[in-house]
């Protein structure tokens, strides 16, 4: 127990990853400056580089260290690693996200229209892999990066659910 | 006219309802499975459930929903905007079960449905025209030709379309078939008619309309114009009356033609006549939009006219109750169509559950809504969930009003284009005035898009380390103690 505590009081460096996608590390010490001002419960203000934010705390979760901050509208989900963590994350343990571009998603609920390729082709940055229609509008799915198609889930004619896998690129 | 049934869900049915009831007029709403307990069932005085959720088995089932205004002695149909609001058969069935139908009769609509038909209404008018083809393509080869004539950019558009789809730009000649074959798809699936037809693609426009009232007496007025420019998608998001750059000699020009149009087609009712402006000023007729337009509450405030209660009594045989000359502008006022869509992921539709949706109020503010606390977005129909409309004495006023509002507005658990009304509201192009419709694709950019997103990263991380912080510092005290 001794041994957390002392961790805890000697951290100085956090890691935020902000919607899995955007990661920062913050020296505690350039946040001793700004104040965090309540306006009621949720609603916060922070001056930051001479600008004022106004924020909104839609959850907070301290053992998991995540919270959700909404900005101008916009929901930020923050995790939070300190130190120690980040240290662990250094020795190999970290997830590897690279792989994720091979894997193409719905990013809504709709209906596949269309499939413009076939597996084992190969296929550039930018070309339509298919269409997807959603909310009356036909939606182009395109490659992220060039690669071959090493599998398709998707089937023409049914409906996808949001995140559901389409095509697998190599 | 005692009783109306409003063909049509969301804010547009709740909004046509406001004005029949202060008129002392009662209402009938409709509603599919996806709607049963959704607010425009409840705001009406009576409401019929037509059918499954889907819009081709509720809301398009024309001669279901006539047979419901029969059996509960409705007079009239209102049919709000899209569904069966532009569909000329179904005009037609209304008024052949004796009832009336709140719009223009079912000739103007077929005319002005159908664009082709709509140009040789117009072309003995005198009305200027973007250059092109005024008949259908079928062929690639054919589009090729007329590109090369008519020289490139050149537009897709389909000759049943509206909103944007089945409509697209081709910058090149490879381009031509992928976009033909795109635009003739869309077109089918959205309208069932898979024509389409060719016009010189006019860089840099604007979009600004014009609405007209025609009544049964052969009086047709303009009520000014409505600025649209700021779209994605090719579909409008924010709106505002008067436009920045119509001068009063302009504004006449294009009210006259509009008035010009209306007749070409012996309208009847409310309508808008759309124009694009290029950056010499030079405007060039669009299309009639033969219907009540979602933006009709920027031209409310204006010129202070209901348009629904002049939709009611012209369809109830009375003339318009104010002439040309009684109307004058007075302030400025700019609407935010708020939709369900992640405006930094280019605008995809967002589902998911409203928890938490509280409207803005205050002076100069109104809220066209059709949603509550607690609903899911149905993915059926038309992500919109509301209109948020500002009025000021001046153009910057209605821009304040209109970012305090935005800040008020306050929902969670889908995104929405709250965010984009911000950016926009408070960029310099649309502070000046001078923007045009590709806002979007100039100043909403990927660059720009990530600077925000990064910035607002930032303050999130910073926030909840902070928060962290207090309640490492909150719980040790507790500890100790």
């Amino acid at each position: 127990m001794l041994f957390f505590y002392l961790i805890i009081l000697f951290l100085t460096m956090f890691k935020a990853t902000v919607n899995k996608s955007f990661t920062k590390k913050i020296d505690l010490s350039d946040l001793k400056e700004l104040e965090l001002n309540h306006i009621s419960n949720s609603k916060l203000q922070l001056r930051y580089q001479s600008k004022n934010y106004e924020l909104e705390i839609v959850e907070s979760n301290f053992n998991a260290k995540t919270y959700q901050i909404k900005i101008n509208g916009n929901n930020y989900n923050v995790n939070l690693a300190d130190e120690l963590a980040i240290k662990i994350g250094k020795m190999g343990f970290e997830k590897n996200n690279s792989k994720k571009l091979n894997s193409i998603i719905a990013p809504m609920p709709g209906l596949i229209l269309n499939i413009n390729v076939k597996e084992g082709q190969k296929v550039k940055n930018g070309d339509v892999l298919l269409v997807l229609e959603a909310m009356k509008m036909e939606n182009s799915i395109t490659a992220p990066k060039d690669g071959i198609i090493k599998l398709i889930s998707a089937k023409k004619g049914t409906t996808v659910e949001k995140g559901q896998h389409l095509i697998e690129l190599s | 006219m005692k009783k109306i049934l409003i063909a049509n869900r969301g804010e547009i049915a709740i909004r046509v309802m406001k004005t029949a009831k202060k008129m002392g007029i009662k209402t009938v709403a409709v509603y599919s499975d996806a709607d049963k307990n959704a607010p425009h069932t409840k705001f009406a005085d009576e409401a019929v459930y037509i059918g499954e959720s889907p819009s081709n088995k509720s809301y398009l089932l024309g001669n279901k929903i006539i047979e419901v205004a029969k059996k509960l002695n409705a007079d009239a149909i209102h049919p709000g905007y899209g569904f069966l609001s532009e569909n000329a058969d179904f005009a037609k069935e209304v008024e052949n079960n004796n009832l009336i139908f709140i719009g223009p009769k079912s000739s103007s609509i077929a005319i002005m449905g159908n664009k082709l038909a709509a140009k040789d209404a117009v072309k003995n008018y005198n009305i200027p025209m973007v250059p092109g083809e005024d008949s259908a393509i079928k062929s690639p080869e054919k589009a090729t030709e007329i590109a090369k004539k008519i020289g490139f950019p050149i537009l897709i558009k389909a000759a049943a379309g509206g909103g944007g789809k089945g409509m697209r730009v081709v910058y090149k000649e490879s381009e031509i078939l992928e976009q033909l074959k795109r635009a003739i798809s869309e077109a089918t699936s959205a309208f069932g008619d898979g024509s389409v037809f060719i016009e010189k693609y006019i860089e840099s426009p604007r979009h600004i309309e014009i609405q007209i009232l025609a009544d049964s007496f052969g009086n047709t007025v303009h009520l000014f114009e409505r600025e649209c420019s700021v779209q994605r998608r090719h579909q409008k998001v924010i709106e505002e009356a008067p436009s920045s750059i119509l001068t009063p000699e302009l504004r006449k020009r294009m009210g006259e033609d509009a008035s010009k149009v209306a007749k070409s087609c012996n309208y009847l009712g409310a309508g808008t006549v759309e124009f694009l402006v290029d950056k010499n000023l030079n405007y060039y007729f669009l299309e009639m939009n033969t219907r009540l337009q979602v933006e009709h509450p920027v031209t409310e405030f204006i010129t202070g006219i209901d348009l629904v209660e002049e939709q009611i009594n012209i369809a109830q045989g009375k003339a318009i109750s104010f002439h040309q000359n009684d109307l004058k502008i007075k302030g400025h006022a700019i609407e935010l169509r708020v939709y369900a869509e992640d405006s930094f992921q280019n605008f995809m539709p967002s589902m998911g559950t409203l928890t938490t949706y509280k409207l803005p109020v205050g002076n100069n503010v109104r809220v066209d809504n059709g949603f509550e606390e607690g609903m899911e977005i149905p993915i059926y129909y038309d992500p919109m969930l509301s209109k948020l409309i500002t009025y000021g004495k001046t153009r910057n006023e209605a821009i304040q009003t209109m970012l305090t509002a935005i800040k008020n507005y306050q929902i969670n658990g889908i995104k929405t284009t709250l965010p984009f009304g911000k950016f926009v509201f408070e960029h310099k192009a649309f502070i000046s005035g001078n923007f045009n419709t590709h806002f979007v694709k100039n100043y909403f950019t990927e660059d720009i898009i990530q600077k925000i997103i990064e910035e607002e990263s930032t303050i999130a991380s910073i926030v909840a380390i902070k928060l962290f912080l207090k309640e490492q510092k909150t719980l040790k005290i507790a500890k100790i103690n």
